[in-house]
């Protein structure tokens, strides 16, 4: 909110600092500032007030207050008047509550014979200073008293309401116009609050007023009302509304009920002095005001939190500056009473806020815990992912953080069904509809962009998509180049097998993890090279992993090798024969390595022909030749038993 | 006839003369080889008194051995110069920049991570982790941000389509109750992650953050102790003196709540994140006895770090993934 600097001057007895010296007050005691401009003679505080101290301090006596502590200095309230007694007999007004829970306090000042007309200057500027349109007295001295005091406050032309309030739920298609919008009809329901006539709705609850029951320049006698009501439901209201005003956002927040004791004596003060009016009666409904909270502070406490000793003596001088009153007080503790307005002070922790800051935080010291010593226990889930990042920044690729969401396009190109997605409800933006279901849509915008710079394009990605209506942590790898296809698959499926390697993970399956990027895809993303991306559920991997290493003693004899070519049909998969020969090898078969695939000229059609090196060793003695080819033989076999052919 | 020396003098004459390889395989041709003049000599041994024929043998083979040394040197001089010839005009200019393997890059985000959760666990601060989607008590409720309450606008929210109870977390204190709800304190933690705030984005705003959340938990954990751990945080992250300030601040989690100002040495104060004494609502909410246990929760913007520690200026940067920024780190 905006504050006037000129006007909070008016509460505090004696001087003021600085403009600029009060922000840093401010600041170091109360609240942040977001802004001080200069504004004529005045200079203008926006400060961001946060929602525990909306009741009382987005108003100029609740930051004087907050000023007078700090320096301190003594406050003086402004001019009032004493009220009529409220009499609900005596008041040509009634009232009607429907709920009280709804509107714990309604309170109508009926203020007969004045003269609407503009404002005097000095009231406009400060209306202005704050952001505040001036329009005419009533309704300008109603917006300055809620500025003053925190209780927004609304003014009704007494003859446009029939002499009856009725605080109620509406009617559901019920409708009303506001004081601004002249032409629009606003849609009540019933979980919205209005202030009715018998006839119309003459309000909307805390949030705005009705254009037919508003002051005119022909206004003689109106009715100020001053109430309380539900935050819940003027919240709930606004939000469906989608009207925001200076009042539903105080009423949103919480309001001291007795605050509207204060704001009417001003108002009718006020009033009386610009425009003539006087206030002939006063219509009070309400709950039974509640009282003060009482809380107890224990010194220990308030040592053992802070982790200073504040004498007892300096912490109730602070407490009674605020406002508390102090009921009890012994050795081990004071017992409180928060004055009504403060909201927010509730606890014993609310206390020692108070306490702290006005104490003063720059002076806590700095003091390391003691704590028993041990070291913390490592989470292996982070220390892997690190791992696994190490590896792939090792192998050359970088890594890319993407966006967490996608857009309507993206859903598109990438042809996913609504079925596939997690939908956000509310999103501001059109490229923040939808969760990432997979780690790629992203990384290929990433090649896109990067090819403009680069001819080939590595990067990784660890991060959360979302699919099946769940959250799952995700590897990506991704490589796009000039080269062919091919090559850039199996670099990219060398480089998982690395990783998976690098994490001790076994017999981890890398086929259909590992795949090329289809043209159409590519062409319709606008990438014109090959591209090929690895995406993989990373969590089962991350608890499979084993960071244990064992040594193997290093067999001192020598190898045997062989060569074995097999001719096969195109359609198995290559793991097939590998898988064979290792399981007719056996143990003295140590190392089983593809080097070629060939098929075409020479080879009947169909066919192709897998050229193994095989290496046989034993940890214990040299293999004679016999040996070697009696596992070897047994391979042959093996190979010829699933039906392919092996060539001499 | 047998001029041996006639033989030595012209041999030498002639390896004198040579100067590759090919034409000392010439020399050896000429007087080692089969029909060299060493054999044609050899040859004509058998026409020598058989007196003379022993001295005579023991000439020629000394003359043999001669021609075989002298060719070896030869040789030996040439494979030298040969070696010489190859790199003459080629050698290495040592100025000359290094060929460098292809080599990836952390985002700087990661290393930011890292090393923030070096100086923690080094303080014996935990890594605990949560759901980047969470639930509204996690990131709401149990941290004291009921339902239909204004405290809750103080973060833009993304809600789930379908499902009422869930959203992208908004802070990475969603955490807090969780970990809490499976340990016991004594008990320090950090949690690095990613958050999200429904803002559309542009230079200065963004939808998505990094978070780290900071938490620990004990029956004495004082507000001096938050000031003494968080100040050698900040001093070992920057590597310079940090002063540090709070600032009062409200949460709803926390109770005090402090907003935290730093200063590099020579620099000028910057806001870096908001802390405060864990509200005893929260350990209610995490099934802890109330009025037990005290401590402190912090949470620190981890772009925000990033930012100052690499000067970066814009933070859309981070999830560009443009290999000419992804490579400066």
């Amino acid at each position: 909110m905006k504050y006037s600097y000129n006007w909070l001057k008016d509460y505090i007895v004696g001087a003021m600092p600085e403009p600029k010296k009060l922000v840093d007050v401010l600041m170091g005691r109360s609240f942040e500032i977001d802004s001080l401009e200069k504004k004529g003679s005045d200079w203008v505080l926006d400060i961001k007030v946060l929602s525990n101290r909306a009741a009382d301090c987005l108003s100029h006596i609740g930051i004087a207050r907050e000023i007078a502590v700090i320096l301190p200095r003594k406050m003086k309230m402004p001019a009032m008047v004493s009220l009529p007694k409220a009499n609900k007999k005596a008041s040509v007004l009634k009232v009607k509550i429907e709920n009280l829970k709804d509107c714990p306090r309604y309170a109508a000042l009926v203020i007969k014979g004045v003269k609407v007309g503009a404002s005097p200057q000095w009231l406009k500027s400060r209306l202005e200073a704050c952001g505040l349109q001036a329009i005419n007295n009533i309704v300008d001295i109603t917006n300055y008293v809620m500025l003053e005091t925190g209780q927004p406050l609304h003014a009704f032309d007494a003859d446009k309401i029939g002499g009856q309030i009725i605080v109620r739920r509406a009617k559901k298609g019920e409708l009303i116009k506001t004081l601004d919008k002249e032409k629009t009809n606003i849609i009540l329901d019933e979980n919205v609050l209005v202030i009715a006539s018998q006839k119309e709705p003459l309000a909307i609850a805390g949030i705005k007023g009705g254009l037919n029951s508003g002051i005119t320049e022909q206004t003689k006698d109106i009715v100020v009302e001053a109430a309380n009501f539900s935050p819940v439901l003027i919240r709930r209201a606004s939000q469906k509304l989608k009207i925001r005003t200076d009042a539903s956002w105080r009423f949103e927040n919480g309001l001291d009920l007795r605050l509207i004791d204060l704001a009417l004596a001003r108002v009718a003060y006020l009033i009386k002095e610009m425009a003539g009016g006087e206030a002939e009666s006063l219509v009070n409904v309400s709950v039974v005001l509640p009282k003060a909270k009482q809380i107890r502070l224990d010194f220990n406490y308030l040592a053992s939190l802070l982790g200073v000793k504040i004498s007892p003596a300096v912490a109730i001088k602070i407490l009674e500056s605020v406002g508390c009153r102090v009921v009890k007080i012994n050795q081990q503790s004071v017992l409180v009473e928060a004055p009504s307005g403060r909201l927010d002070l509730k606890t014993a922790e609310d206390l020692i806020e108070e306490i702290g800051r006005f104490w003063g935080y720059e002076k806590l010291p700095k003091i390391f815990p003691q704590v028993i010593l041990a070291a913390p226990i490592i989470n292996k889930n982070w220390a892997r992912e690190n791992g696994i990042k190490d590896i792939l920044a090792g192998l050359g690729f970088c890594e890319a953080y993407n966006y967490t969401f996608i857009g309507e396009k993206d859903k598109e190109i990438f042809d996913y069904s609504n079925s596939d997605l997690l939908e956000i409800a509310n999103p501001v933006s059109e490229t923040n509809k939808f969760l990432r279901p997979s780690l790629a849509v992203h990384l290929l915008k990433n090649v896109r962009e990067n090819l403009k710079n680069f001819s080939q394009v590595n990067l990784f990605e660890i991060g959360k998509v979302f699919v099946q209506q769940k959250e799952q942590l995700r590897l990506a790898i991704i490589v796009a180049g000039k080269k062919p296809t091919s090559d850039l698959f199996f670099q990219a499926k060398g480089v998982l097998e690395t990783v998976m390697n690098g994490l001790g993970v076994d017999n981890f399956s890398l086929t259909d993890i590992v795949k090329p990027v289809n043209s159409a895809l590519l062409e319709k993303l606008g990438i014109k090279v090959n591209v090929v991306v690895g995406e993989m559920d990373l969590q089962e991997v991350l608890q499979s992993a084993n960071e244990q290493k064992k040594y193997q003693p290093i067999s001192v004899y020598p190898v045997s090798l062989r060569d074995i070519a097999i001719l096969m049909p195109q359609s198995v998969p290559a793991i097939e024969a590998m898988e064979a020969i290792k399981t007719a090898g056996g143990d003295l078969l140590v190392e089983v390595e593809l080097f070629d695939i060939y098929s075409g000229p020479g080879l009947p059609a169909g066919k192709k022909n897998l050229a193994f090196h095989l290496v046989y060793q034993s940890p214990e003695k040299t293999l004679s030749t016999e040996e070697v080819n009696t596992i070897h033989q047994k391979i042959v076999q093996a190979v010829e038993q699933a039906g392919w052919e092996v060539r001499k | 006839m047998l001029d041996l020396n006639k033989i030595k003098e012209e041999a030498k004459e002639a390896l004198d003369k040579i100067t590759n390889n090919e034409e000392a395989q010439e020399i050896f041709r000429r007087y080692l080889g089969k029909n060299g003049e060493v054999a044609r000599v050899f040859a004509l041994l058998k026409e020598v008194a058989m007196e003379e024929r022993q001295t005579l043998g023991q000439e020629m083979n000394e003359l043999k051995k001669e021609i075989e040394v002298l060719l070896a040197e030869k040789k030996e001089l040439f494979k030298k110069e040969l070696k010489r010839l190859e790199t003459m005009g080629d050698e290495i200019d040592l100025t000359r920049p290094g060929i460098k393997p292809l080599m990836g890059h952390l985002h700087p985000l990661t290393l930011v991570q890292r090393q923030v959760a070096e100086i923690f666990q080094s303080m014996g601060f935990e890594i605990a982790q949560g759901p980047e989607m969470e639930t509204e008590w996690y990131n709401f409720d149990a941290l004291n941000m009921p339902k239909d309450h204004p405290v809750r606008e103080m973060q833009d929210t993304f809600w789930l389509k379908g499902n009422q109870k869930m959203l992208m977390r908004t802070q990475t204190s969603a955490v807090q109750v969780r970990y809490m709800e499976k340990h016991t304190p004594p008990l320090r933690i950090i949690a690095p992650g990613r958050i999200f705030r429904n803002e559309a984005t542009d230079a200065t705003h963004e939808c998505q953050f990094y978070q780290v959340e900071g938490l620990m938990v004990d029956q004495n954990i004082s507000a001096s102790n938050f000031k003494a751990v968080i100040e050698e945080f900040l001093e070992r992250f920057f590597q310079t003196d940090v002063e540090i300030r709070l600032r009062p601040s409200f949460f709803p989690f926390t109770e005090p709540s402090f907003e935290i100002d730093a200063k590099r040495k020579g620099g000028k104060w910057l806001e870096l994140m908001g802390a405060g004494m864990v509200n005893q609502n929260v350990f209610a909410a995490a099934k802890y006895p109330r009025d037990k246990y005290q401590g402190f929760a912090f949470g620190v913007g981890l772009d925000r770090l990033a930012m100052l520690k690499y000067n970066i200026n814009e933070i859309r940067l981070f999830y560009q993934n443009d290999l000419r920024f992804l490579r400066q780190f």
